[in-house]
């Protein structure tokens, strides 16, 4: 039996596969219930996975053991991502204690990026910040390279260059040659590129330090940009994406518009970045709630001319759009269990001994 | 253009540390420029002087002499062209950001003056520089009526899904922060002159500007003959990696800086303003023609730093350029202006490299004998979009919208 502990704070999310019977839950997150919380989903284990949802400069590989060392680079990227890493740390402990004798992996969602070209993952700011890891990292890299993957299953050949779009929560794209990273919209943390559900997007930087002058903390102004802007930010209270999408009233419009016009300039820029694209595909957890988004932003992209893909995927929910354009249904449950099975086959050496707590 | 005989509009563009201006005369009915000039180093200090270049009718001349503030240029062009001979009838000033009080040029008077006034922390460098000119010529030339053009005006016709920010309602509300843009000046010069080049109506057009300075750059998206979207926002932070400011950086930086390493907002805009960008990247210098010329040369780090800093410029640039084509469904134009757009063949050869997916076929020889002072086609015949370099006259067009504001007037 294979366990993927999955952060999404403020919960964890879990996947069980049990020889292809697949189920999954929501277990709260806390110091104390978190080992009984694990207890309760099996007794024994023959694997387990924990997401890091940010991997820093120091967690450069998309699999990795859990040891001291991989944990202290997962805490050290809680400057990134202070609710996630330390989630994913806390949880990859636990499981480690609760089941000493599985295999445990760490399953990174930025490695994918670790090897962008310089051009694209430098800021343009003084080097102390880059040497100190201010950099770009990207996200959502276990869902991108499961799409391209998928695109190269059953006989086919992955296309040369992918625009990989994922629509959740914090939409991003991310640009592939040859499966290789060359370009994402997410940056230092998923805030920066397309507004997400509640993160701003790309804003002028500016806009932080004005509020700061006007008597913000920094710490109130990263709560504003990363959890209550975006499209809820927008609308004026909280939404889904799939409201969003289906955009009934003025306000869920100019947040479908926006969402929409982000994601045609992604793919854009995109191509520039890669010199041209072959195939953009844009996937979501659930493809019928914005299948009707995902149309639009195929649509506001004539202008790219590309070949056909194949017009079906085996055990995918896919829907070519236009000829190079698709929208794939990549439920993250899948997303998951795949991303296990390839750690497993890669045969990583994994430790049976916990580190020290 | 009878009913102007007589009259002379003096035009001043302040830029971060000079101060250019012409002014123009209707002496033939038509206008022709009097005189011209820059106050170099202004509020510069360090090993070289500073000076006033003035090229006027009683011949040319260069006057070392202390500039300390856009004040003090001012009043050495007005002397300048006083001593010339020069009687000032208006004077035009680029007021690089009119918020959301001005959509277009307007006369400096007791309404607009405190308006503007309100306007000045938008764009901490330029507004007030443009506001001591107005103050100096209206000491030194009372009897000349003042107005301003902004460079935030020819955005004003970016739609709302380009202009919004993600930003929570009562933020925008009470802030104001939307994406205003700047260069506008420049981009409805190159506009128009694209437009009147190509002989193709605005209705229809598709191009994409951009506006490559030595010191601020952008990108302007125009469809119809009119902005649709730009990389600059509510201030002239965001966007290309310039030479000094680091262009599009993740907002949480920002936040970082401030709450992680504890810089203060203001010191946090300097670094992000003031010592980032080219500069930030190559540790050598602001300016892309020293990194252009030296890459590859220096030793190990510094040379690879170099290298780094103009490929991230140019890389930033092309995304821009594969974002607006894909917004506007389409190119027709790309056009480069400004100092580094029409003098860096190598930069326009780097942005125009491998976007043959948009329509963009770079003629290798005609982009490198392209001259800097007149419109020059750098694509060939058979390329779907015309790559042109067109020389940029912000000064023109603050004449243009003067003897429109005159016209109205009378």
């Amino acid at each position: 039996m294979n366990l993927i502990l999955d952060p999404r704070p403020p919960r964890l999310h879990w996947v069980v596969d049990e020889g292809g019977e697949v189920t999954e839950g929501w277990a709260p997150f806390g110091a104390d219930e978190l080992p009984l919380a694990l207890a309760s989903l099996a007794a024994e284990v023959d694997a387990v996975a924990c997401v890091v949802p940010h991997g820093g400069p120091d967690l450069t590989a998309a699999v990795s053991p859990v040891t001291e060392e991989a944990l202290a680079a997962v805490r050290g990227a809680r400057r990134f991502d202070w609710d996630g890493c330390h989630m994913a740390d806390v949880a990859a402990r636990a499981a480690l204690a609760g089941w000493p004798d599985a295999r445990h992996y760490l399953l990174c969602e930025t490695a994918l990026f670790a090897d962008m070209p310089p051009a694209a993952s430098r800021y343009a700011v003084p080097e102390a910040l880059d040497a100190n890891g201010i950099r770009r990292y990207g996200a959502h890299g276990l869902a991108h390279r499961w799409v391209y993957d998928l695109l190269g299953s059953g006989g086919e050949t992955a296309p040369h260059r992918l625009i990989s779009v994922h629509v959740d929560d914090r939409p991003a794209a991310a640009c592939l040659v040859d499966g290789r990273a060359v370009e994402t919209t997410c940056g230092f943390t998923p805030v920066e590129g397309v507004p997400g559900l509640h993160s701003c997007g790309d804003v002028d930087p500016t806009i932080a330090m004005q509020l700061c002058e006007a008597g913000y903390t920094p710490a109130e102004v990263a709560d504003l940009l990363s959890q209550r802007s975006g499209l809820s930010g927008v609308v004026g209270r909280p939404t889904s994406m799939a409201e969003v999408a289906a955009a009934a009233d003025d306000g869920t419009r100019l947040a479908r518009d926006l969402l929409v016009y982000a994601l045609v300039k992604a793919v854009g820029a995109g191509a520039a970045a890669m010199g041209g694209v072959d195939a953009v595909v844009l996937s979501a957890p659930e493809l019928n709630p914005v299948r009707e988004l995902i149309k639009e932003v195929c649509s506001g992209l004539g202008a790219l001319q590309m070949r056909p893909l194949p017009e079906s995927l085996p055990g995918a929910t896919w829907e070519q759009i236009a000829p190079g354009m698709a929208g794939l249904e990549a439920p993250r449950r899948e997303v998951l269990r795949w991303s296990l099975a390839v750690a497993q086959s890669r045969a990583v050496r994994t430790t049976k001994a916990a580190p020290a707590a | 253009m009878e009913w102007m005989k007589g009259s002379s509009i003096l035009v001043f563009n302040c830029g971060s540390s000079s101060l250019g201006y012409k002014m123009f005369g209707w002496d033939s009915g038509e206008a022709a420029v009097l005189a011209r000039g820059k106050a170099h180093r202004v509020g510069v200090t360090g090993a070289e002087e500073s000076f006033l270049e003035h090229h006027g009718p009683e011949g040319e001349r260069r006057q070392v002499q202390p500039l300390p503030d856009h004040g003090a240029a001012a009043a050495a062009a007005l002397e300048a062209l006083a001593a010339d001979g020069l009687a000032v009838t208006g004077v035009g000033h680029r007021f690089v950001h009119g918020g959301e009080r001005f959509a277009g040029a307007t006369f400096v008077d007791d309404e607009t003056y405190p308006l503007l006034q309100q306007c000045l922390p938008l764009a901490p460098i330029h507004n007030p520089a443009a506001m001591a000119a107005i103050e100096v010529a209206r000491e030194t030339v009372p009897q000349a009526r003042q107005y301003v053009s902004f460079d935030s005006a020819f955005h004003a016709t970016i739609p709302e899904v380009a202009r919004t920010y993600a930003l929570p309602k009562r933020l925008v509300e009470r802030f104001g922060f939307r994406r205003y843009g700047f260069h506008g000046l420049s981009y409805e010069y190159v506009t128009a002159a694209t437009l009147e080049y190509l002989q193709v109506p605005a209705a229809g057009s598709r191009m994409v500007a951009c506006h490559l300075g030595t010191g601020g750059s952008s990108v302007a998206a125009i469809a119809d003959g009119r902005s649709v979207d730009t990389s600059m926002g509510y201030t002239p932070l965001p966007g290309l990696v310039m030479s000094t400011r680091a262009g599009d950086v993740d907002p949480m930086l920002a936040v970082y800086l401030m709450m992680v390493q504890g810089l203060r907002p203001a010191e946090a805009e300097d670094l992000l303003n003031k010592r980032s960008g080219l500069l930030g990247v190559s540790r050598y210098s602001s300016d892309l023609r020293d990194l252009n010329e030296n890459v590859g040369e220096g030793e190990g780090h510094d040379s690879s730093s170099r290298g780094l800093a103009v490929e991230a410029y140019v890389h930033r640039l092309r995304k821009y350029v594969g974002a607006y084509a894909a917004a506007m469904g389409g190119l027709d134009a790309l056009v480069f202006t400004d100092d580094i757009g029409v003098s860096d063949a190598q930069v326009r050869a780097a942005v125009c490299q491998d976007m043959e997916w948009c329509g963009i076929h770079l003629d290798g020889e005609a982009n490198a004998a392209a001259p800097r002072d007149q419109i020059a086609r750098l694509t060939g015949p058979d390329s779907p979009v015309t790559a042109l370099s067109v020389p940029t006259d912000e000064e023109a067009v603050i004449v243009r919208q003067g003897v429109e504001l005159w016209r109205s007037a009378a």
